[in-house]
């Protein structure tokens, strides 16, 4: 299950002007590197079992 | 689209993709891994090799050492050979998750962390009645949609200007990114061709997308203003419906720094602030 804000508090901090647009990005792009880095290596992970368990 | 720049500088960071939950490359863990298999299995070749040729007892003449040593070639070859190829698979599939963890990333990053927060403050323009405040909001708006156009395009060290369209010139409105602010002037006198074409771009509803300056037979118009410190750039018309709003422009001091990703995260981004930006009727 996932449950979040929509937008969130940093992206509203963002917009309204209370945060730098080189802070707010700096943080954001590490936010996605790592989270497209755990899906990508999950997806992985499991088309590889997928693999193996076809193989079997 | 081009590949990510680093944390500082616009687009997102190739440093960093691929790290693994622990903080180890992915990549490199897994290479270590292989090298790792390879040795073992040379090892023992070579061990069962040198107990085979050790069985019969070490070669008395020059032309059994000959032999061995032409056995320990044969052997040693298809070894190598498979390694060698093993190895590239390995960096090929490395460099594919990196690219692929690389592509995710960005569609998080304008997705998530751009498009969703301006298309609030979109939101909110509409909302807004008092003209000041929603005046304050469209300002807001432009700053915001410059910054991130600046961020998400690949250019390194790109620039983002929004031009607006006002009694028929094109002024800077708002931008971000390296340099000085922008001074160009966008007008419709016959001597101004370069602004003639931004005007028209604005009129047909149309976007350029420029490689670079110095190497492209460019249209009439595009041509960069004298001693300009850009060689590539995206324009793209802003409107919304029939009311014509401006130009959104990103430009890099390096040639071929956009590809078409970045063309269409502008052209999306335009779409954004055109929504913004336009008048109640």
């Amino acid at each position: 299950m996932m449950r979040g804000q929509v937008v969130p508090e940093e992206a509203r901090a963002w917009t309204a002007g209370l945060l730098l647009a080189t802070d707010y990005f700096a943080h954001a792009r590490r936010e996605a590197v790592a989270k497209a880095s755990a899906a990508i290596r999950g997806r992985l992970r499991r088309a590889r079992s997928e693999d193996r368990g076809r193989s079997r | 689209m081009a590949s990510m720049p680093p944390v500082a500088g616009p687009g997102p960071n190739p440093g960093a993709a691929g790290v693994g939950v622990l903080g180890e490359p992915v990549g490199r863990r897994d290479g270590r891994r292989l090298r790792g298999y390879l040795l073992a299995e040379a090892g023992a070749v070579a061990l069962g090799y040198g107990a085979a040729v050790l069985r019969d007892g070490a070669p008395a003449t020059g032309g059994g050492w000959a032999l061995v040593a032409a056995g320990a070639v044969a052997v040693a070859v298809p070894l190598w050979v498979k390694s060698r190829r093993e190895l590239r698979q390995e960096a090929e599939a490395r460099s594919a998750e990196t690219l692929a963890i690389e592509t995710d990333a960005r569609l998080r990053l304008i997705v998530g962390d751009v498009v969703t927060p301006i298309a609030e403050v979109v939101g909110k323009v509409h909302q807004t009645s008092g003209k000041g405040e929603r005046e304050s909001l469209r300002g807001q708006l432009k700053q915001l949609v410059v910054e991130a156009v600046a961020n998400l395009c690949d250019g390194e060290r790109a620039r983002a200007v929004y031009f607006q369209l006002e009694r028929g010139e094109m002024r800077a409105a708002a931008w971000f990114g390296r340099g000085d602010p922008p001074t160009t002037v966008f007008t419709d006198d016959p001597g101004d061709r370069r602004g003639q074409e931004a005007l028209l771009l604005v009129r047909f509803h149309d976007y350029l997308l420029v490689d670079d300056v110095r190497a492209e037979e460019l249209p009439r118009g595009a041509e960069p203003r004298p001693g300009a410190s850009y060689r590539s750039f995206i324009s793209v018309s802003v409107f919304c419906g029939e009311q014509n709003l401006g130009m959104l422009s990103v430009d890099a001091p390096e040639p071929h720094a956009f590809d078409e990703t970045d063309l269409n995260v502008m052209r999306a981004m335009a779409q954004l602030l055109g929504a913004g930006l336009v008048d109640r009727r």
